[in-house]
C-alpha cells in the first residue's frame, strides 16, 4: 500500500496552515513527524484523515484520490484528538460499541486488544473512572483494534508512564512487522529516533527537513 | 374558539396551532416549539461537526445522527402535543378526541418542525455558524406566522391547514440531501479557533 500526499496546501481564513506538502509513504514503515506545538503536525494528520479538505493538492491511496470521494476511513486507525468515549460505559463496552458500529462482533479480539494495551485489570471499570494514562491506552486500543492498514498516532505517549511507553513501542514495532503504514507525531526525539524509519521535521506547516534513520535490524 | 371547534378533529388541530392576538399566550404556546427546535438542531449540528473518525464514513455518520435526533424530536413533539391537547380538554373544555385526522395533525406537526430543524442545519453548515442560523430562521418563521397565512410556506403551513403539504415534503428531501452534500465537504475534526460556533 502507498499513501501519497501531493502538493497539499490548506489555507484557513487567509492563513496557510499546510504549505505544499509532498510525501510518499509505503507499507512496513514508521514515519515520524517532529515539530513544535502549532507547527502543523496535527493538521497534516487531519488532512490525511480527510477531516479537512485541501485548498490545493490531494491525498491518494494506491493512486486513488481519497479527497474527492466519500472515502470510507475503514482502513485507517486514527488517534488525533480525544475520541468521544461514553463515560458511563466500561473500557470494554466502549470498544465493543465501536466494533458494532461497523457491524462487527468479536469479544475475544477486543479482550486481546485490551490485554495488548495493558488495560486488562481495569477493562470493567467505567471510562469516567479511568486515569489519564488509562484513557490514553483506550484511545490507542480504538486506533489499532480493527486491523487497519494505516495507523495515525498523534502524541500517543501523552499521559503514559515509562512501562506503558515501552509497551507502546512494542505494539508499534509489531504493527510495522504486519506491513502497516504508521504515522507518528511526537515531541520526544528519542521516541522517534528509536521507532521511526524516517523523520520529517515540520515548521509553520512546511516540511523543512527529513532524515532517514539507519538501523541494524 | 368553541365555534371554530365544532368538529373534534378541528379542535385537535387548533389546540396545537393555537395562535391568537394575545402575545403572551402565543409566546407560552410557542415556547415548547422553540425549545424543541433549539435542542434538536443544536444537538445535530454539534454532533456533526465533532465527527467521530471511528464511524469511518461521514455519510453514514450523518444519517445515523439525523435518525437518532429524529427519534428524540418525535418524543419531544409527542409530549408537547399531549400537553397541549390535555390543556385544551381540561382548561377550555374543548371536545378533543384522538382519531385519524389527529394522527395526520401529529405527523404534520413533527414533520414541519423537523423541516425547520433541517433548514437551520443546512444554513449552519453553509455559513459555519449555528447561532446566527438558528436565530434568523426562527425569527423569520414566527414573523411569517404572524404576518401571513400561506399554505405553501414551510412551518407557516402548520398554522393554516392540517393537510400534508407535498411541496414541503420535496423541500425536506432537497434540504436533507443538500445538507449531507455540504457536510461531506466540510472541514471537521476540531479546526479549533477557526470555526465559528
Amino acid at each position: 500500500m502507498k499513501l501519497t500526499i501531493k502538493d497539499y496546501t490548506k489555507t484557513i481564513k487567509k492563513k496557510c496552515i499546510l504549505d505544499n506538502i509532498n510525501l510518499t509513504l509505503s507499507s512496513g514503515n514508521i514515519y515520524g513527524f517532529y515539530g513544535r506545538n502549532g507547527s502543523g503536525k496535527t493538521m497534516l494528520f487531519r488532512a490525511i484523515s480527510t477531516l479537512i479538505y485541501p485548498t490545493q493538492g490531494d491525498v491518494l491511496i494506491d493512486g486513488n484520490s481519497i479527497v474527492n470521494t466519500n472515502y470510507d476511513l475503514s482502513n485507517m486507525g486514527i488517534l488525533i484528538e480525544e475520541p468521544n468515549f461514553y463515560p458511563y460505559l466500561t473500557g470494554y463496552e466502549n470498544l465493543e460499541l465501536l466494533y458494532t458500529i461497523n457491524n462487527k462482533k468479536n469479544s475475544e479480539h477486543i479482550n486481546k486488544i485490551i490485554k495488548k494495551v495493558g488495560l486488562s485489570e481495569v477493562s470493567n471499570k467505567k471510562y469516567k473512572e479511568y486515569s489519564l494514562g488509562m484513557k490514553q491506552k483506550l484511545r490507542i486500543a480504538q486506533a489499532i483494534m480493527e486491523d487497519q492498514q494505516i495507523i495515525i498516532l498523534d502524541e500517543p505517549t501523552n499521559g503514559l508512564d515509562e512501562a506503558s511507553i515501552k509497551n507502546l513501542h512494542k505494539i508499534i514495532i509489531e504493527l510495522k512487522k504486519q506491513k502497516k503504514i504508521i504515522l507518528l507525531a511526537s515531541h520526544n526525539k528519542d521516541d522517534l529516533n528509536y521507532l521511526c524509519d524516517k523523520i520529517f521535521y515540520i515548521e509553520n506547516g512546511r516540511i523543512v527537513d527529513e532524515k532517514e534513520v539507519l538501523r541494524n535490524d | 374558539m368553541n365555534e371554530i371547534c365544532e368538529e373534534t378533529s378541528v379542535a385537535s388541530y387548533y389546540a396545537i396551532v393555537h395562535f391568537t392576538n394575545n402575545t403572551v399566550f402565543n409566546l407560552i404556546w410557542i415556547t415548547p416549539i422553540v425549545l424543541n427546535i433549539l435542542i434538536i438542531s443544536k444537538n445535530i449540528y454539534f454532533e456533526l461537526i465533532n465527527f467521530d473518525t471511528r464511524y469511518k464514513n461521514r455519510k453514514r455518520y450523518f444519517i445515523k445522527k439525523l435518525k437518532k435526533n429524529f427519534f428524540n424530536h418525535t418524543l419531544m413533539c409527542t409530549i408537547t402535543i399531549l400537553i397541549q391537547w390535555f390543556t385544551f380538554i381540561f382548561i377550555f373544555n374543548l371536545p378533543i378526541e384522538i382519531n385519524f385526522v389527529s394522527f395526520i395533525i401529529f405527523i404534520k406537526y413533527i414533520f414541519e418542525i423537523y423541516l425547520v430543524i433541517i433548514l437551520i442545519l443546512f444554513l449552519s453548515l453553509m455559513f459555519d455558524n449555528y447561532i446566527y442560523s438558528f436565530i434568523s430562521t426562527v425569527a423569520l418563521m414566527f414573523l411569517l406566522v404572524a404576518t401571513t397565512k400561506n399554505f405553501y410556506i414551510p412551518f407557516v403551513t402548520l398554522f393554516v391547514d392540517y393537510r400534508i403539504n407535498l411541496i414541503n415534503c420535496l423541500l425536506f428531501i432537497f434540504l436533507y440531501l443538500k445538507a449531507m452534500q455540504l457536510y461531506k465537504r466540510l472541514d471537521l475534526g476540531g479546526v479549533k479557533g477557526e470555526t465559528n460556533y
